[in-house]
C-alpha cells in the first residue's frame, strides 16, 4: 500500500481541470459543427476538406488537452514515438490509396466497356 | 514520505506511462491499416447497399457525444485519484463505465439492425471492411469496460495506492485514445459515408 507519489498542488489541479473542460468544450463544438455541415447540404470536396480540417483539429485538441503530450519533460520520447507513428500512418494510408487507385485504373474495372485502343491512345498517350 | 521514495515512484510512473504509450502508438497503426482498407473498399458494394443507404446519423451523433463525455469523465476520475480522493475517483469511474456501456449498447444495436436487414459483413467488401474497422474499435471499448470495472472495484476496496494511480493513468490514456480513433470513424466512415 505504498503512497509515495506526490499530490498535485491546488493550482496544478485547477490547471488540469481547466484543460479537460476546455478540451471537452472544443471537441463537442467541433463534433456538432461537423454534423451540421454534413446534414445541411454541403457535399463533395468542400465537405471532405472542411470535415478533414475539423477532425484533425479535434485530434490535435485531444492530444493536447487530454493526453497532455506537452507536459512531458526532456527527453521527449513520447512525442518522438508519436511522430514516428504519424509518419508510418501517412505512408500506410497514402501508399495504399495510391497503389490501389493505380491498379484500379490499369485494370479498367471502373469502365469495363471502354474501347481498349482509345484507352491506350488517349489516356496513356501511346501511339499518337 | 522521503524524497528518495518519491523520486523512485515518479520514475516508475514515467516508465509505465511511456511503455503504455508505445503500445498505443502500435494500436494506432493497426487502426491505420483498417482505415486504409476501408478507404479502398468503401465503394465496393457488390450490389448490396451503399454507405448512404444504411447509416442513421442521429444515432451515430448520440454515440459520439456519449463517448466524448466518457473521455471527459475518465479525466475527472484521474484528477480525483491524483488528489487521493477515492470516493470521487470511484464515482467518476462508474460514470465513465455507464457512458461506455451505453455507447457499446448503441453500437451493438446498430450492428444488430444492419444484420437483421440483411446487411451483414458477408454482403460486400464495403460491409466487411466496415464491420472490421468499427468492430475492432468496439472490441477495444469492451476491453476498456472490463478494465474500468476491475479498477473501480479495486479503488473502492483499497483506495488510491501508487500502483492504482499508475493503472488509472494508463487506463485514462487508453480511454482517451479510443475517443481519438472514434473521431476519424465518425468523420470518414459515417459523416462522409452518409453524404457521398
Amino acid at each position: 500500500m505504498e503512497r509515495h507519489l506526490p499530490t498535485p498542488s491546488k493550482a496544478e489541479h485547477t490547471k488540469h481541470l481547466h484543460q479537460y473542460i476546455m478540451g471537452f468544450a472544443l471537441s463537442v463544438t467541433l463534433t456538432l459543427a461537423a454534423y451540421f455541415f454534413t446534414t445541411n447540404g454541403i457535399t463533395g470536396w468542400p465537405l471532405f476538406l472542411s470535415l478533414s480540417v475539423m477532425a484533425l483539429a479535434q485530434f490535435a485538441i485531444q492530444i493536447w488537452f487530454f493526453l497532455h503530450i506537452r507536459d512531458e519533460g526532456e527527453p521527449r520520447w513520447k512525442l518522438q514515438a508519436f511522430n514516428l507513428a504519424m509518419i508510418l500512418l501517412t505512408i500506410f494510408i497514402v501508399g495504399t490509396l495510391w497503389i490501389m487507385r493505380n491498379l484500379d485504373y490499369h485494370m479498367m474495372t471502373k469502365d469495363g466497356n471502354k474501347d481498349y485502343n482509345e484507352f491506350i491512345v488517349k489516356d496513356e498517350g501511346i501511339g499518337n | 514520505m522521503s524524497d528518495k521514495h518519491t523520486t523512485l515512484a515518479l520514475e516508475k510512473l514515467d516508465k509505465s506511462n511511456f511503455g503504455f504509450w508505445v503500445y498505443l502508438m502500435t494500436d494506432l497503426l493497426l487502426f491505420g491499416t483498417l482505415f486504409a482498407t476501408y478507404a479502398v473498399l468503401h465503394t465496393a458494394t457488390a450490389g448490396g447497399p451503399s454507405a448512404k443507404e444504411i447509416f442513421e446519423l442521429p444515432g451515430i451523433l448520440a454515440e459520439t457525444l456519449i463517448l466524448l463525455a466518457s473521455s471527459f469523465t475518465v479525466g475527472m476520475a484521474l484528477l480525483a485519484a491524483q488528489q487521493r480522493n477515492h470516493r470521487h475517483a470511484a464515482m467518476w469511474l462508474m460514470v465513465t463505465f455507464a457512458l461506455g456501456a451505453s455507447f457499446l449498447a448503441l453500437e451493438l444495436h446498430e450492428f444488430k439492425m444492419l444484420v437483421a436487414d440483411g446487411h451483414s459483413w458477408r454482403t460486400s467488401a464495403f460491409l466487411s471492411s466496415f464491420f472490421t474497422l468499427v468492430g475492432t474499435h468496439g472490441a477495444h471499448i469492451t476491453a476498456g469496460l472490463i478494465w474500468l470495472a476491475v479498477c473501480t472495484w479495486r479503488v473502492m476496496k483499497q483506495g488510491i495506492t501508487d500502483n492504482m494511480l499508475r493503472r488509472l493513468t494508463i487506463l485514462s490514456l487508453f480511454w482517451h485514445f479510443l475517443d481519438i480513433v472514434w473521431i476519424f470513424i465518425f468523420t470518414y466512415v459515417y459523416l462522409l459515408g452518409a453524404a457521398s
